[in-house]
């Protein structure tokens, strides 16, 4: 399997996951259900706290001795955005019989995102989004610990996390949740961190694109009359370049409405408008100066900012880049993403 | 002199940084095929000799590279791989330092970068680059079953290893490197992948690469390796170093890089190595060409970023 890809590096993309055809009879936009590509989907309340995140997970029969995969998604999207990738890593683990890397998948709605409800859905501060994700990623090892067969930890009683999963941790974050995985990757705050992966964020290039965010946003439509409305959307608008990938993540995003009989985004973007410079200030530093082994998978080149060409060009992290995919490379690319996420993890000691 | 008259017009074109018609480019890929075939994994060279990093599709940089080295023949060079990609004229700098080589074979060497491959320059540019100046990839395949047949490591004098990475945990002695059948894609793992992809280290020992391709290497192996195989030094290219050369691992190793303000946005010096004579070694750095005509780099942004 590794053969098909190279250095993080990969060959030409099947062009029938690039140049799909947009078709026009409706019928082909239909909605997807999360129970295709997850093992389990439920509530997760973190104690001490007023917030309930909406998690999906894989291969929840391992509670030690393998990563925790902990995918963050964008602004604007949900779990969901990580369908086809989490199914993608399993059926391409399975074929690498013998050398299978085993491996658990985390997947939850953000703060005012999905699902997941919290104290404050307006509040979309790097803080506390970053909060967000270390408490429930230790609250969740800790819940492993708690069901699983412990035995592995060795009764080592001395170390603080001896009443948590030895899961090694590994963030995957996407754009806004590829800001929330580095800096709290920086913040220290999360237990048996190993790996940090970032797809097409770069601090230069965010920097400046922010300033047409507004209008991006503006463009968008305010509600749909239908779900596949709304999947016909992403596609036609090339938002999303995979209709399956569509099909499953963009009813997650919106949330149907009984005054106007019509299907409103889940998630206020236009609010957290102030929130976004603090988002990408300092990320290129932070993910460089973090210990833990980095990937960067990115929609082309030239989206390096100075810093991390630099960096790049000295070998301080490995670099994939995905040609002929959009913005949301985990969905117009699943399988060229999970096979680099599966590379780059054949390389972790576990 | 007959022998040479195409080359030398080749030559000529190229110094205007204009690219070769397909055919010429065919040609000059036959001619050079003969000549790199005969050559060594470990192709001896001898002293005087100005040793170049990467250079990256920089072709008015390698201009004032020449200018600052002195001019071939008069100069002898051996360039240390990574001749294609990032830059904008990937096609005219490899077709030029190919064509000096079919020149000049004994005085021009040139190695194999991680570069120098198929897949990576469908990525970093130079296959599209192909496309767009010829519109069709024909020069592009011409040139990386080139690449197969280029010389992984040079030994200047019995003294000084050079090649593009570093060292690799499966290969001890130089003999090991004679052996490898070098004549292939570069490969995703082992020797031949590890000496092209390979980077010095603080740590000891070896280590994963965080590129996510060939080993870290330690101080005390690079000791050991110079010290098992009677060499004083270990050149190599590969890693970006502000200055243009780097030393480290206790004046065992050394980089060298040869793109000043790499990615025409890095702001770092370049630099070469002089090896004269008497195998003294002295740097020369040196800043970016006056930019001529060179397309403003303009970076398309994400029209979505969140």
């Amino acid at each position: 399997m590794f053969r098909g890809i190279y250095k993080g590096n990969l060959p030409p993309i099947d062009p029938s996951t690039i140049h799909q055809n947009i078709p026009n009879d409706d019928s082909h936009y239909y909605k997807e259900d999360w129970d295709k590509y997850f093992e389990s989907s439920r509530e997760l309340k973190v104690p001490d706290t007023d917030n309930t995140f909406k998690i999906y997970e894989s291969n929840i029969q391992i509670t030690k001795d393998a990563f925790l995969l902990v995918f963050i998604h964008g602004g604007g999207y949900t779990s969901l955005s990580w369908s086809l990738v989490t199914d993608l890593l399993n059926k391409l683990n399975h074929k690498n019989s013998g050398r299978e890397i085993p491996f658990r998948v985390l997947c939850y709605d953000s703060r005012a995102h999905g699902l997941t409800k919290t104290s404050n859905d307006n509040d979309f501060s790097i803080t506390t989004l970053v909060d967000d994700c270390c408490s429930l990623v230790n609250y969740y090892l800790k819940t492993l610990y708690q069901d699983g067969d412990n035995g592995s930890n060795d009764g080592d009683s001395s170390s603080p996390s001896s009443s948590i999963s030895n899961l090694k941790v590994v963030l995957i974050g996407h754009s806004m949740g590829g800001a929330v995985a580095v800096k709290a990757a920086c913040s220290n705050k999360i237990e048996n961190l190993t790996g940090l992966v970032v797809l097409d964020v770069v601090e230069g290039t965010a920097m400046s694109a922010l300033s047409s965010m507004r209008s991006v946003l503006a463009k968008r439509p305010k509600s749909f009359e239908s779900v596949s409305d709304a999947i016909k959307w992403s596609i036609s608008s090339n938002t999303i370049h995979n209709l399956q990938s569509a099909r499953v993540s963009v009813p997650s995003q919106i949330v149907y409405n009984e005054k106007d009989k019509r299907y409103h985004w889940i998630t206020p973007l236009e609010n957290s408008e102030p929130f976004w410079n603090d988002w990408f200030t300092g990320l290129s530093k932070e993910f460089l100066s973090n210990r833990a082994t980095k990937l960067l998978i990115l929609a082309g080149t030239d989206r390096l900012d100075k810093e991390l060409t630099i960096a790049q060009m000295q070998g301080r992290f490995q670099l994939v880049v995905l040609q002929a995919c959009g913005h949301v490379i985990q969905e117009d690319n699943p399988n060229s993403t999970a096979n680099s996420l599966l590379e780059y993890l054949s390389r972790q000691k576990l | 002199m007959g022998e040479f008259q195409d080359v030398d017009k080749y030559i000529s074109i190229l110094k205007e940084c204009k690219p070769l018609s397909e055919n010429e480019v065919r040609d000059l890929c036959e001619k050079a095929r003969e000549i790199l075939s005969k050559e060594s994994n470990v192709q001896p060279v001898r002293c005087p000799v100005t040793v170049c990093g990467d250079i990256h599709g920089q072709f008015h940089d390698l201009m004032e590279l020449f200018k600052i080295g002195g001019n071939c023949p008069d100069t002898n060079y051996l360039f240390m791989g990574d001749y294609v990609d990032r830059g904008f004229y990937s096609v005219e700098t490899v077709t030029l330092l190919v064509a000096l080589k079919v020149r000049y074979k004994d005085r021009v060497t040139i190695l194999r970068g991680n570069h120098e491959s198929r897949q990576i320059t469908q990525v970093y540019g130079f296959y599209d680059e192909c496309l767009r100046k010829y519109g069709n990839p024909n020069v592009w395949k011409l040139f990386t079953d080139l690449f197969d047949y280029l010389p992984l490591t040079a030994l200047i004098e019995n003294q000084v290893f050079c090649l593009h990475g570093g060292l690799s945990p499966s290969i001890d002695t130089l003999d090991h490197i004679e052996n490898l059948d070098r004549v292939q894609e570069v490969p995703h793992e082992g020797a031949m992948c590890d000496l092209l992809w390979s980077d010095p280290d603080d740590r000891c020992g070896f280590g994963y690469s965080p590129r996510g391709a060939g080993y870290t290497f330690g101080k005390d192996i690079s000791e050991q390796f110079n010290h098992n195989n009677g060499l004083t030094l270990v050149a190599r290219a590969h890693q970006l170093v502000m200055e243009g050369y780097n030393w480290c691992h206790d004046q065992n190793v050394v980089t060298i890089f040869s793109a000043p303000n790499y990615c025409y946005r890095c702001g770092n010096l370049a630099a070469i190595m002089e090896i004269d004579e008497k195998m003294k070694h002295t740097f020369l750095q040196f800043d970016p060409a006056p930019r001529r005509g060179e397309p403003h780099v303009t970076r398309r942004t994400p029209d979505y970023f969140l």
